[in-house]
């Protein structure tokens, strides 16, 4: 398979700050990449070392398998781009901020063009200096879908849309994928990565914590149960390990338990006879929730 | 309820003052610094009857009176000096007045900060109320540094009326302007068509009082810079034209509060019209896009500084004329002597008056560089930076526009002086002076580009000194002789480097280091902008 974005031991200081240290990940082609941290643990960073913006201090950055930084316009060719904060040139007005994104990186209008502004109900005769967040972004978003390019970067680019225009971005990745394009989503909105993403990567202060598939994460981690049983089991945390143990209205127990300590409740609990036992798996915000907790607890010191 | 309107004015005031303490100290100070300055020189630039007599002369010629007005009164020091000054001072504080107000009425607006005080317990007039209040105080300030100031100096032939009168004519006149963009503030629905909609009438205004002065003095009512000219400093000393200003001021003031009422906040009375759906071919790149976005700049810049050189430029013929000035020096040295003595009184005039158009010409280019900078921090740099265009593409089109954008306006400057100058004298200069000056205050620009170009990109932080060198370079080639500036000093300006032109040969070598050190300069400011990070 041919990795279209690679980065090897990426390091980035801001002045005494390290914003990343060491962050290696990749892309191959046709994967969808969900990357999820909290504010400032770097997102942003990454992705414009991946553009060369911002130059990395030590590591290497490749996209189709050109260094980042020293071929960044046969690069850019390659990528579609929608930034976190899309700023527009105020009197342009979005139709010709669009025109002129796609004239930059050498393409032009299209009838896709056309599709996709209607597709985002966008007002295109309107100056950039009346438009709203969301606005700006359908702006971006437009010129970067209707791009014919290998690898789409996207840098939260539904915060300030509506729940309609997710929709339809979400749609329109899916659609992407489908067609073998690799993509590098950049979220808040962990419903939206589960949707559309095969692989995942979560960053924090500056290093990645976590990554990997979906679901080998989720075998890493918790499970919630809930569980009745025909004795009480009011011993239960003293006997094995769990958290989140809650006492349900219906007579149903619910915990959370770490996967290593499945087979030793699943004995208990069937000492204290087993009615019944639903187990689900945690959903990413639950993840995201588990890794950042740290992060949040360190915040207030 | 009339009075929740104003909640929390005092607190408004006090922030607006506060926040604005630098722009109004540096206006005030900068138009009080030019009235008091000039007044101070007037009675050396124009030391005999003779001297006034030919001045008089050429301000009753259509052209200057299209410039500043109708002249009327005596040939005194202080009358010339009224109407010479009172029209573009009163310029220069309606300019001052109306881009300090639109920025906090409008501009504020724009920012979201009006709706985040309302939201509080501020009253709906209040922000205005805050910003009107804000340049009444300041007008006050400079009327009453200017009225002071002018009684100090003395000038023959004034009055202390007529000096309160003169300050008093330029503030109200102000103050007027800033409260019609208060209505402009309201109607537009962003601070850039507001202020441009505000510039529009003050220019038609000028340009309606232009035409009437010179052809129907009776319609000149129709405009208020108009009634600055019945005013009749130090001669009739009239009054009335200034109630008829108080009483335009409370009639705008009225019905901006009235819009601001009828009005949401954050719209305005006339919607945004639709415009372009599509990019047309002339917005191609990074090149074209900068143009687009700086063309109304330099339009307003090239036709202000136009403006400026016709008008230095029609009053080279009664500086160029010692005859008349003083027709017994003329009997003494003979017609031929006259001749060569008023040619080097009018060479020297356009020395001065040429490096001044120059430094005014490199404002704008300099602006262009800041933009580098500015734009990045924007994003603007980020979004162009991320698509197939290269560093020294976006590079070359900032730093291309900027040489361009000088030369251009530096160049009408000198057309504008060259063209007004040498149809008006009865013996023109040679052609070769205004280019031997254009051309060395050309290399004298692009060194103080490119040196602005390297503070931009090693040490950003520090750019705001090549405003520095800008104004010091004003200071010392514009006012070094009245002030015994030494001679090193001046050629520590890049506008004093190569002498006072034309009179003054221009060295070859020191042209050659100045361009060789201009592009170094710019080779490694090249050179880093390709490794720096965009943030």
């Amino acid at each position: 398979m041919v990795p279209i974005i690679e980065l090897k031991d990426i390091t980035k200081k801001f002045g005494k700050f390290t914003a990343l240290k060491n962050i290696s990940f990749q892309i191959n082609s046709g994967e969808v990449l969900g990357f999820i941290g909290p504010n400032g643990a770097g997102k942003s960073t990454t992705i414009r070392i991946l553009l060369g913006i911002l130059r990395a201090d030590s590591g290497t950055v490749k996209i189709l398998e050109q260094d980042a930084w020293q071929n960044s316009v046969a690069v850019h060719r390659q990528v579609a781009y929608v930034p976190g904060d899309v700023y527009l040139w105020p009197n342009l007005t979005g139709g010709e901020a669009i025109d002129l994104l796609l004239k930059m990186n050498g393409g032009q209008h299209t009838e896709r063009t056309e599709e996709l502004i209607t597709k985002f109900g966008l007002d295109v005769r309107k100056k950039a200096r009346t438009y709203s967040k969301g606005n700006r972004q359908k702006v971006a978003l437009v010129a970067a879908l209707s791009m014919d390019v290998a690898l789409y970067i996207f840098d939260e680019p539904t915060s300030g849309l509506d729940p309609l225009n997710e929709a339809t971005f979400q749609k329109e990745v899916l659609t992407l994928k489908e067609q073998g394009k690799s993509v590098l989503l950049s979220s808040h909105i962990l419903s939206e990565v589960e949707k559309i993403c095969d692989q995942i990567v979560i960053i924090r202060n500056g290093e990645i914590v976590e990554s990997g598939s979906l679901s080998q994460m989720r075998h890493l981690t918790r499970t919630n149960l809930r569980v009745k049983t025909s004795q009480p089991i009011t011993d239960i945390q003293l006997q094995v390990k769990v958290m989140n143990l809650m006492q349900q209205a219906d007579g149903t127990v619910t915990m959370t338990i770490d996967q290593q300590e499945l087979s030793a409740v699943m004995a208990y609990l069937a000492q204290k006879g087993i009615i019944s036992l639903v187990s689900t798996q945690p959903s990413l915000d639950e993840l995201f929730m588990e890794y950042y907790q740290d992060a949040n607890d360190a915040r207030k010191y | 309820m009339r009075k929740n309107n104003f909640s929390k004015l005092g607190l408004l005031i006090k922030l607006n003052l506060k926040r604005d303490c630098i722009k109004i100290t540096l206006w005030i100070g900068i138009i009080t610094i030019l009235i008091i300055g000039i007044a101070n020189k007037f009675s050396t630039i124009y030391s005999n009857q003779a001297a006034l007599d030919t001045i008089v002369t050429t301000l009753k010629s259509p052209a200057m009176v299209a410039i500043i007005g109708r002249f009327s009164g005596p040939a005194t020091l202080a009358n010339v000096f009224g109407n010479e000054l009172l029209t573009f001072m009163a310029l220069l504080c309606s300019i001052f007045n109306i881009l300090t107000i639109i920025k906090n009425t409008r501009g504020d607006e724009d920012a979201n900060i009006t709706e985040l005080l309302i939201a509080r317990n501020v009253g709906r007039l209040a922000p205005t109320m805050s910003s009107v209040v804000e340049l009444l105080i300041t007008d006050m300030l400079l009327v009453i540094l200017v009225g002071s100031g002018l009684s100090v100096i003395n000038l023959a032939g004034n009055n202390i009326t007529g000096n309160w009168l003169f300050g008093i004519g330029i503030g109200i006149m102000g103050l007027v302007m800033g409260l019609l963009a208060v209505i402009m503030a309201q109607i537009f629905s962003n601070a850039v068509n507001a202020s441009i909609a505000s510039f529009l009438i003050l220019g038609c205004m000028y340009v309606g009082r232009m035409i009437t002065d010179n052809f129907a003095v009776k319609w000149s009512w129709l405009f208020p810079i108009g009634w600055l000219g019945k005013l009749g400093i130090y001669h009739e000393n009239n009054w009335w034209p200034i109630l008829f200003l108080v009483l335009l001021a409370l009639v705008f003031l009225w019905l901006a509060f009235r819009l601001i009422q009828i009005r949401d906040i954050g719209s305005g009375l006339v919607a945004p019209k639709e415009s372009q759906a599509r990019a047309n071919r002339f917005l191609q790149g990074e090149f074209s896009l900068l143009g687009r976005l700086l063309a109304p700049m330099i339009v307003i810049w090239a036709g202000a500084l136009l403006v400026l050189g016709s008008a230095y430029g029609a009053v080279f013929n009664s500086v160029g004329n010692i005859a008349k000035a003083n027709p017994t020096i003329a009997k003494l040295i003979g017609t031929a002597a006259v001749k060569t003595a008023n040619l080097n009184l009018t060479r020297h005039f356009l020395a001065l008056i040429i490096v001044v158009i120059a430094i005014i010409a490199t404002i704008p280019a300099l602006q262009i560089i800041n933009r580098l900078v500015t734009d990045q921090h924007k994003g603007y740099i980020e979004l162009v930076a991320t698509r197939a265009v290269s560093r020294t593409k976006i590079w070359v089109s900032y730093i291309g526009w900027s040489l361009l954008s000088g030369t251009v306006i530096f160049s009408m400057g000198t057309i504008g002086l060259a063209v007004t100058a040498q149809t008006t004298m009865r013996v023109p200069l040679s052609w070769h002076d205004f280019m031997v000056c254009f051309f060395g205050y050309l290399i004298a620009m692009l060194l103080i580009i490119s040196s602005a170009v390297v503070l931009t990109s090693w040490i950003p932080r520090w750019r705001i000194l090549m405003w520095g060198w800008l104004g010091f370079s004003f200071y010392v080639v514009y006012l070094g002789k009245l002030l015994n500036v030494p001679h090193w000093v001046v050629k520590a300006s890049p506008f004093g480097m190569l002498g006072q032109l034309p009179l003054n040969k221009i060295d070859g070598s020191t042209v050659c280091m100045m361009i060789v050190v201009s592009c170094v300069m710019l080779l490694v400011s090249w050179w880093k902008f390709q490794k720096q990070d965009l943030i």
